[in-house]
Order: structure tokens, then sequence, then C-alpha cells
């Protein structure tokens, strides 16, 4: 017994032991410094008055503190206007695409109807659907539908997934079926069932796809791209990345007071507005993401 | 494809055989008749699954599978907006593609970062699981796998921008840091060669993050008995690694490697943020290459060719990988 402990005592140490420990501990400090100092360098640019930027000094601490930045993104560039039309997709959005993709997952985890593989099969082969294939007749179809410039394209696109539906209906099926049959002996019609017992039992799954779609919709920026040209339907992201854009070219193109209107520290700014209310959720949403990570590596 | 699409054709067999087997009969249409009725009811008592599902399949249909017949059919002819006359010109639109050199550049840029995503995408994050499972103390595991999750939840606009800012041959920390070592300041967006190292570098920056999300649930349902006979039997940690901890996860090795291919080929995000007109030819790929050549100018027709040919790639390497790894949808 004693030798045994000893041998353990001896492997732990070893020198190979203790280069893999350091190496280890070394490359996820590199890792997550590299985050938090772009975090931390893109508040303090952001907080800095904009001639403190151009020096050569690099700052780890702004030495004169100003939200003059903020204010001026704001009210300026029309962010707000982007930042409201964001809101708008993520709840609209979130609130359609879990409200019919629960419906379709409810109706999958019924034992038996007929057709019933036939539509699940539908669902599951809807997920290998590459994107780049119906990039150009979605866009037909969004324009004949009259969605082009429409903030409404955005909570169309993506308000169902098969992804969603094979989530909500693994949850359901989890559900035991003692209930069903319960509440059906009491006389309760199939809608009923739904809306009074299963959605309060499953606030769980609903949780994990509501953060997911949340998060997908926040970052909407492929479909903005093709179906939103007109600058005050922009949501945040395009926004965004139009402010970035025109910054680097009418710098290139010498006008300087254009450049002084969007500098480093206004950009900066943006660039927190944009990724702030995400960063602020993350604490609380985290637990329900990681299960949603984990369920689509599972269904694939 | 075949695993999903047996199923249906099984179940329409299986009625059409029973409707055979009603008509040879005497009385075969009361038979029939009666079958139908069957039916009605059923579908009658189950009205309201039907109902339930109507929304999600009406959307997929049209949003979804009307888009990809649309799009076959889109790449054999002219294709005019504003009119609905359709003439169909053959194999003109995938003859104006295939004359294109930057289609042909796009396409070699694909494949190059297709690949290297995913043998990253696939290596890198096991080996940071792998790492992380070494660290013994829970609270500082945590805390790393949140916070390298971190870059994942954000868009690429937002981690674009920041490593343009980060990069920046001005006004950039990392360039600071240089300048401040004695070396020239570099225009790290603008440089050709690397250009496609840097996307592939910070596209994997994001993702590991994910990765090592689904690697950790696998990692620590292993047994902690195999950690502890093998240490019993004088086996070292590079060992243990080796021998215990890769052999477990392979399951999930294969899993990530079908995540990655299904979507290995819809790059877009970051190539359409983080490129520009010097590095443009290195990191063109065919998603933004039909942006760019049709969707943008309204010239449909080859970009709906480009589409469909890349289209045809993809689903053959999901399938062969589906194959290989025997990665079914369960059910």
């Amino acid at each position: 017994m004693i030798r045994k402990q000893k041998k353990y005592t001896l492997i732990k140490k070893t020198w190979g032991g203790f280069v893999l420990d350091f190496v280890i501990r070394l490359f996820f400090f590199l890792y997550i410094f590299s985050i938090f100092w772009m975090f931390w360098q893109l508040v303090v640019t952001s907080i800095s008055p904009e001639l403190e930027n151009n020096s050569v000094q690099i700052r780890f601490w702004p030495n004169e503190v100003t939200l003059g930045a903020y204010a001026e993104i704001w009210t300026r560039s029309g962010l707000n206007v982007a930042f409201f039309n964001n809101v708008y997709i993520t709840v609209v959005g979130t609130a359609a695409h879990v409200f019919i993709c629960t419906l379709a997952g409810y109706a999958l985890s019924k034992p038996r109807f007929p057709l019933k593989q036939f539509f699940l099969n539908l669902i599951i082969f809807s997920m290998l659907v590459p994107s780049q294939m119906i990039m150009v007749p979605t866009f037909i179809l969004y324009r004949n539908l009259s969605l082009i410039n429409n903030l409404n394209a955005l909570v169309v696109s993506g308000m169902v997934s098969g992804f969603s539906i094979i989530v909500m209906r693994n949850y359901f099926l989890g559900i035991p079926a003692s209930l069903w049959e319960s509440a059906k002996i009491d006389g309760a019609t199939e809608m009923k069932i739904f809306f009074k017992i299963y959605i309060p039992v499953s606030i769980p799954g609903f949780a994990t796809i509501i953060m997911l779609q949340m998060v997908g919709k926040w970052n909407t920026f492929f479909e903005a791209v093709l179906f939103i040209n007109s600058p005050e339907k922009q949501p945040l992201q395009t926004k965004l990345n139009m402010i970035i854009n025109s910054i680097t070219t009418m710098a290139q193109s010498g006008q300087s007071s254009y450049v002084n209107l969007f500098g480093q520290n206004v950009k900066s700014a943006a660039i927190i507005i944009a990724m702030i209310p995400l960063l602020v959720a993350y604490p609380f949403m985290q637990k329900y993401l990681v299960k949603g990570i984990l369920v689509g590596a599972v269904k694939g | 494809m075949g695993k999903v699409a047996e199923p249906v054709l099984h179940c329409f067999a299986k009625k059409g055989s029973a409707v055979c087997i009603f008509w040879s009969n005497q009385s075969g249409v009361m038979l029939l008749k009666s079958a139908k009725n069957w039916m009605l009811k059923e579908i009658r008592k189950n009205t309201a699954i039907y109902l339930m599902l109507l929304p999600a399949i009406f959307y997929l249909l049209i949003f979804c599978y009307y888009p990809i017949v649309d799009g076959i059919e889109m790449s054999f002819r002219d294709v005019v907006i504003n009119s609905s006359e359709k003439n169909y010109i053959g194999w003109e639109n995938y003859q104006t593609i295939f004359q294109d050199k930057y289609f042909w550049s796009a396409l070699r840029n694909t494949f190059i970062f297709a690949f290297w995503n995913c043998f990253l995408g696939v290596a890198l994050s096991g080996l940071c699981a792998v790492m992380l499972n070494e660290i013994r103390r829970p609270f500082t595991r945590r805390f790393i796998q949140t916070s390298i999750y971190l870059p994942n939840l954000l868009s690429w606009v937002v981690v674009g921008s920041s490593f343009m800012f980060m990069l920046s041959p001005t006004v950039g920390p990392v360039n600071q840091i240089l300048q401040m070592c004695g070396q020239e300041s570099f225009y790290f967006f603008g440089d050709i060669p690397s250009s496609r190292f840097l996307l592939i570098f910070i596209n994997q920056w994001k993702i590991t993050g994910y990765g090592v999300i689904i690697y950790m649930a696998a990692i620590i349902g292993i047994s902690s008995e195999q950690y502890e006979a093998a240490i019993i039997d004088g086996v070292n940690r590079f060992q243990q690694i080796v021998y215990i901890t890769i052999p477990n996860i392979s399951n999930t090795i294969k899993v990530m490697l079908m995540l990655n291919i299904m979507g290995m080929f819809q790059l877009f995000d970051p190539i359409y943020i983080l490129s520009n007109r010097i590095t443009q030819n290195n990191t063109d790929v065919i998603m933004t290459y039909v942006y760019r050549t049709s969707l943008a100018k309204i010239d449909l027709g080859p970009g709906a060719a480009a589409s469909v040919f890349i289209s045809i790639i993809a689903l053959i390497f999901t399938l062969v990988a589906k194959k290989m790894t025997k990665f079914g949808f369960e059910e």
C-alpha cells in the first residue's frame, strides 16, 4: 500500500508532468489574455478622447475619461435606429420561431399518426440543405414577396429550423405519457393539453432554443446583407460594418474632417454597444447555451 | 440521403400494396372505400396535430424546398428580374462561370479554407479539451471553458472589427508593441501571402470554444477508474492522454468531423468582413463570389449555376463523410 502511494506521488512530480502543466497553463493564459486584452483595449480606446488615440504610446489605462464617443455614435451615425431595429428582429423573430417550432415539435412527439415519418424526414433533411444553394433563389423569392428592404425579412428568415424542432421534440418525448393520458381522461383537448400542461413543464427546453435563437438573431448579418439596402432599415451588425468601413475609406482618401467625426474611439464605442447586450446576458444564459450545443452535437 | 428517403418510399409502397390487394379482391371497391374511410377517420382524429405541424411544414416547403428546385431551374436560364418570361439557355451559365478565372480562384480558396477549418476545427478544439482536462481545479477549468466560449457568442462583425482595430497599422496595439520592440509596423490585412492564414487563425480563435464544450462533455463521462488503474500500473500523464483520453472520445471526434464537414463550404461572414481589394484574390470563396458577381450586380444566372455547382460538391462531401463515420440521424 505504501509502495503504491509512493509510486503515485513519484509520477505526479516528474519533470515531464511539470513541463506539461507549464505549457498548458501558458497556452490558456495566452488564449484568455488575447480575449480580455482585446475587450480592455476597446473599452480604454472608447472612453479616451480622440487625440490621445493617435499617439504611439500604448495604454492599459485611460489618462482621461470621457463618454463623448458613446454620445456621438449613438446620435449622429444612426446606430440608435439600428439598435432598436435589432431589438425588434430579436424579440419578434425569436417569439415566432419558438412558437412555430414548439408546435411542430409537440406534434412530432405524438406516438403515431399518418405521414408522421414523412414529415419528420422533411424536417431532418431541411437541416442538410446547404445555404449557398438557395442564396440566389431566396433573394428572388423575398423580392417577389416584397420583403426586400423590409425588417420583416429578417424575422421571416430562419423562422423555422429543423434543429429547434428536434430539440423540442426530444424534450417532449422525455415527458411521461401518463401525464397526457390522465389529462385526456379528464376531457382536455389536444390544444389544451399542450398549452396548459406541456408548456409549463418544459420551460428548460424552451430556454435552450430561446437563448440560441436570440443570440443568432442578434448577430444576424448574412441575411441583412442580402435583403436590406436602405440605411434606416439596417440591423446593428450591418450598420456596425458600415461604420467601420466608412471610416477606413475616408481615412484613406485623406478627408481629415471625417476622420475626426468617426475616430477610433467612436468606432470602438460602436463595437462595444453591439456586444454589450450579449456580454450582460451571457452569465444568465450560459447554462442553457451549453445544453443546446450538446443537444446539437448529439443530433447533428 | 438513402437512409433519410427510405422510410418514405417504404410507407408509400406499403399503402400501394394494400390498395393492390384490395383491387384484386372480388369486392375490391367496397374494401377500398373502407380503407379510405379509415384514413379519413385517422386524419380527423389527429386534426389538432396536423394543424400544429402546418406552419412549420408550410414554411419549409416555401423557404427551403421551393428555392432548391427554383435554383436548379434558374441555373439553366437567362434570369431577368421583373419579367416572368423564361428563356432557357442550356449550359451557358455554367460555361460563363467556368471561363471566369475568379471562379476558379474562389473555388480553390473555398477548398483550402474548408480543409484547414475542418481539420483545425476538429483537432485544435480536441487538443484544447484534452489540455483543459489536465487542469485539476474545477473553478479554473470552468473559468477557462467559459472564457474561451465568449468569442463564439459575438457576431463576426464584432470579432472582425475588433481584430481590425487590434492589428491596425496606425493605432493598433499589436503594431505599437512591434514598434516598441524596434520593428516596422505591419499591415496584417494587406499582406497577401499571410492573408489566408490570418483568416483561418481568426476563425479558429473564434470557434474553438464551441468544440471544447462538446469534447469536455465526452471527457467528463470517462470513468475515473480507468485513470486510477493506469496510475497504479505506472503510466505517465502523456500515456494517459494517448491511451485513455483520446480513445474514449473517438466517437465525439467523429461527430465533430461530421458537424465541421456539413458547415465546411458555408463560410461567408468572415470573408465578407475581413477581406479587402488587396487580398481578394487569395481569400475570396464561392459564397462571396456569388454575392459579389451576381447578387450585387443583379446578374443572377451565373450565380445560381455556381451555387448549384458548389452545393453538389458539398452534398457529396457530406454523404461520403456520413458513410465513413457511420453517423446517421437516429429515428
